[in-house]
């Protein structure tokens, strides 16, 4: 039983490696003046990073609980907005991405919750037949 | 801003969606990178995302960003038929309310900008 709560953990802690990779990607090049070539190709990694991270993610839990971490990534652009750019965050913006984190919360507890109870293994060894 | 153009958001979200259960589909082939490589779904999945992209990228000169954001994060809602259909995926309360509230969230935050 642990190990099916273990199981949606990793996928979602994944997810979030994925949300921040992806999200420090774009921040450089955000940040960059102009076309340069090293922050565009170091962007492109680490974007690339996030990205295979996520495909990653996507095995270790249910579809239907990890997808939807990828909103994380308004939270972290936020974030990393405010520290990093040194933009204001509107109250409303602030809100906002309490919210998203409190909606992701439930999310991750309904994974960990309908995990349990699946009888039924979440990976598909097989390669999947859709029925 | 037209409703055709809110459409073509809501579709573009539907492909992401599709394109999310391809790439899960990749991982259940597929454990390592090079593995990953040889698997046709990583193609598919690659590719639907990408449509859905270069749609909504379209999509944002035409709609409001307020608007374009949340109709993107509807893919979510969409996953969540997606898996039930094609992975057998509980579609729970928990799950249900978890999305409804990350929703909001994202249109509150859209609002702000």
């Amino acid at each position: 039983m642990l190990d099916a709560i273990k199981k949606n953990g990793k996928g979602i802690l994944l997810m979030f490696v994925s949300a921040t990779a992806l999200c420090i990607g774009q921040l450089i090049w955000k940040k960059m003046d102009g076309i340069q070539i090293l922050p565009l190709l170091l962007g492109f990694v680490i974007y690339g990073v996030g990205a295979l991270v996520m495909i990653m993610a996507f095995k270790y839990g249910e579809l239907s609980v990890l997808q939807p971490m990828n909103s994380m990534s308004y939270v972290i652009s936020t974030i990393l907005a405010y520290f990093v750019l040194n933009e204001k965050i509107s109250r409303m913006r602030l809100v906002g991405i309490i919210i998203i984190i409190i909606g992701v919360v439930v999310l991750a507890s309904a994974g960990a919750a309908s995990s349990k109870d699946k009888t039924s293994s979440d990976e598909n060894k097989d390669g999947g037949r859709a029925s | 801003m037209t409703i055709g153009m809110i459409l073509l958001a809501v579709f573009s979200s539907l492909i992401a969606s599709i394109a999310s259960f391809f790439l899960k589909k990749t991982t259940g082939r597929a454990s390592t990178i090079p593995e990953m490589l040889k698997t046709w779904t990583l193609y598919v999945g690659g590719i639907l995302y990408l449509i859905s992209a270069c749609i909504g990228i379209y999509i944002l000169k035409k709609i409001d960003y307020s608007v374009a954001v949340p109709l993107g994060a509807l893919t979510y809602v969409w996953t969540l038929f997606v898996s039930r259909v094609l992975l057998k995926e509980k579609i729970t309360f928990r799950k249900v309310l978890g999305i409804g509230i990350i929703l909001v969230g994202v249109i509150i935050m859209a609002k702000s900008v």
